[in-house]
């Protein structure tokens, strides 16, 4: 919701402003000669006159709200309140696996994706999103969908159970409820299938490409990755095979990384060999904020790859504003009608 | 101003009394103001300088000396003006003119009468922080100066109306038994005033006239807005059409309206309500006759 003309908006809510700045001033001089009475303290003394005289005070308190509604609500209108949606025609036939790490050290990053994804679903007509978690192995929370109520429930129930500190809770330094605990123990079940392993990225990373179906069809497939690139275990890929057999699926990589966290250098360097390889892009923040921004750019860049030009769709949202200006000027036409 | 307020009362009074009331001032004194006038006090030698006409010719005859009668000034009438200046009397009289215009020529009424008779006047009037007094005298220019100085005082930034100082004020300041007149507007003097009053008449010859105040609704001009003149309250257009209102404020006028007027009937003292500055030469005139009236039959 953005006002396209906000500086007309500004120029009659100032101009309303001056009217009323100027009368204010010059309110003496706006009184039609006043014919001086004198001795009319009885007057308080007359029910009748008093009870006029509130119902008057009254009514001139209701005519200048309703001007004053009727002004602004003249000026939203005027400013043409709309929302604006990057339309994209062709995008609707894109698949998105997102393949996220869930070992410990990721899960702050975990949660911002999935809330982000969450989020963006509403906007979709026709994209089809599977998630798929893995640590030492993979499970597939949900495949490649179109049921958008399934996906943003999952994505946020998702978000929920994995916005955990695992280590922190088996330090001690974090305290969870016993309900969070299960949840997450739930959430991530099936990952941990080989025992002293973690974070086995080249075969989560490879299971994840095995989630496109429809491999005749012609529609744009990605995988977001998450993932610090900190193997700790034996993995069947290597992650330049892992890559390799997703590029050859004609998937897109984006791999998002949000840092070291216990590898040196060659951890980041052999994940951005890998994927620029292949064609794919690396972004890095370890931040936790930046995901959307980053899932923004991910989402540009497949628009700009597919040569659907993003075009800025308006809408405009007269109805409110309209029917406050309407109702205000028919009552300030009623109520002058009634003062006359 | 071009022309002096007594010129133009003087006119006004004229035009009024040549076809209605003749009889009232005709002769120096004669009819309003009894004994006084042309009693003489004493006769004395002639001195240069003393009016020719003055002489008493008979009486120089008889003595051999030019004798000359003497009018004791303490002997001439003395008439107080006791006039409420106060912001109230700066409004619209019940006719359309101005309440202050109206005072001007009601106290132009009595210096007239004065003026024709010779007699003294004095004025009272002003308010407890600029009190204004005008001693007893009977020049013309002295006439010409009380009434300017009512015209003036009378403005709506004049202090609030306040009977009761006024009244005190006029006992207080006025030593001698005068012809005195009240000119102040409906709603006085106030009910409470009463014992005022009286200790006023118990002195003096104490006449009020009462000018009559605008219709505050004034329903027929809602062009105007009307503003009390004493306190700035804005009166609404709603209760200005309203014909109940109109009904229950002409009630309640209408009730103040005889209440004064039972006080100042039940104090025997002569009063009149005028409508303002188109009628009150006319009302003080009238008032001044059945004040004669009812002297002639006492």
């Amino acid at each position: 919701m953005g006002m396209t003309l906000w500086w007309v908006t500004l120029l009659l809510l100032v101009a309303g402003l001056a009217v009323w700045a100027i009368a204010f001033w010059n309110r003496r001089a706006m009184h039609r000669d006043p014919v001086l009475v004198a001795n009319t303290e009885f007057l308080d003394a007359v029910p009748s006159f008093v009870r006029s005289q509130r119902l008057a005070r009254v009514l001139r308190i209701a005519q200048v709200a309703i001007a004053v509604c009727g002004v602004l609500a003249a000026s939203l209108l005027s400013g043409r309140i709309a929302s604006e949606r990057i339309q994209t025609p062709d995008f609707a036939s894109r698949d998105i696996v997102l393949c996220l790490d869930v070992s410990g050290s990721m899960y702050e990053y975990d949660t911002e994706i999935l809330q982000t994804f969450a989020g963006m679903v509403k906007d979709f007509h026709g994209e089809r999103v599977a998630l798929s978690i893995f640590n030492s192995t993979s499970r597939t929370v949900f495949p490649l969908t179109n049921d958008y109520d399934l996906i943003e429930r999952e994505l946020a129930e998702g978000a929920e159970s994995i916005d955990f500190d695992e280590f922190g809770y088996r330090l001690g330094t974090r305290d969870y409820t016993p309900q969070k605990v299960a949840q997450y123990a739930e959430f991530v079940e099936g990952t941990r299938g080989l025992d002293d392993q973690a974070s086995i990225i080249p075969d989560g990373l490879a299971a994840c490409g095995q989630l496109f179906d429809q491999a005749e069809t012609d529609r744009s497939r990605s995988i977001i990755l998450a993932t610090d690139n900190e193997v700790n275990g034996e993995p069947i890929y290597t992650l330049e095979q892992a890559a390799d057999s997703v590029a050859q699926r004609d998937i897109d990589l984006y791999v998002f990384y949000p840092g070291a966290y216990d590898c040196g250098p060659e951890c980041v360097a052999e994940l951005q060999s890998a994927t620029q390889s292949v064609g794919g892009t690396i972004y890095q923040s370890s931040d936790p904020d930046a995901v959307p921004s980053i899932i923004q750019q991910i989402q540009k860049s497949q628009a700009a790859k597919m040569g659907a030009n993003p075009a800025v769709v308006r809408t405009d949202h007269p109805l409110v504003p309209f029917v406050l200006t309407f109702l205000a000027l028919v009552g300030v036409v009623l109520l002058g009608w009634r003062g006359r | 101003m071009a022309a002096s307020l007594m010129t133009r009362v003087t006119a006004r009074v004229e035009l009024t009394t040549s076809s209605r009331a003749r009889g009232l001032i005709q002769g120096r004194g004669k009819s309003l103001f009894k004994g006084s006038g042309e009693d003489f006090d004493d006769l004395k030698y002639y001195q240069p300088g003393d009016r020719v006409s003055d002489i008493d010719w008979k009486a120089t005859a008889r003595s051999g000396e030019p004798l000359i009668r003497q009018f004791n000034e303490e002997r001439a009438r003395h008439l107080s003006i006791v006039a409420d200046t106060s912001s109230a009397m700066a409004a619209r009289a019940e006719d359309g003119t101005s309440k202050r215009d109206a005072m001007v020529t009601a106290a132009g009424v009595i210096c007239y009468l004065a003026q024709q008779s010779g007699d003294m006047v004095g004025l009272v009037a002003g308010s407890a922080s600029r009190p204004l007094q005008l001693p007893s005298r009977a020049s013309d220019g002295h006439l010409e100066l009380l009434l300017r100085t009512i015209q003036q005082a009378a403005v709506p930034q004049a202090p609030a109306a306040d009977s009761a100082w006024l009244l005190e004020r006029a006992f207080r300041v006025t030593a001698r038994p005068t012809l005195m007149t009240v000119i102040t507007d409906e709603a006085h003097p106030r009910p409470e005033d009463f014992a005022l009053l009286r200790r006023l008449t118990t002195r003096h010859d104490v006449m009020v006239v009462r000018i009559a105040d605008a219709d505050p609704l004034l329903a027929d001009d809602l062009d105007h807005e009307v503003v009390d003149v004493a306190r700035p309250r804005e009166i609404s257009e709603l209760a200005r059409e309203s014909r109940r209102v109109a009904r229950e404020v002409a009630a309640h006028r209408r009730a103040r309206r005889e209440e004064t007027a039972r006080m100042l009937d039940a104090l025997h003292v002569t009063h009149v309500l005028t409508a303002g500055d188109s009628a009150v030469v006319a009302d003080v005139i009238a008032m001044l006759r059945a004040k004669e009236h009812r002297h002639a039959r006492a």
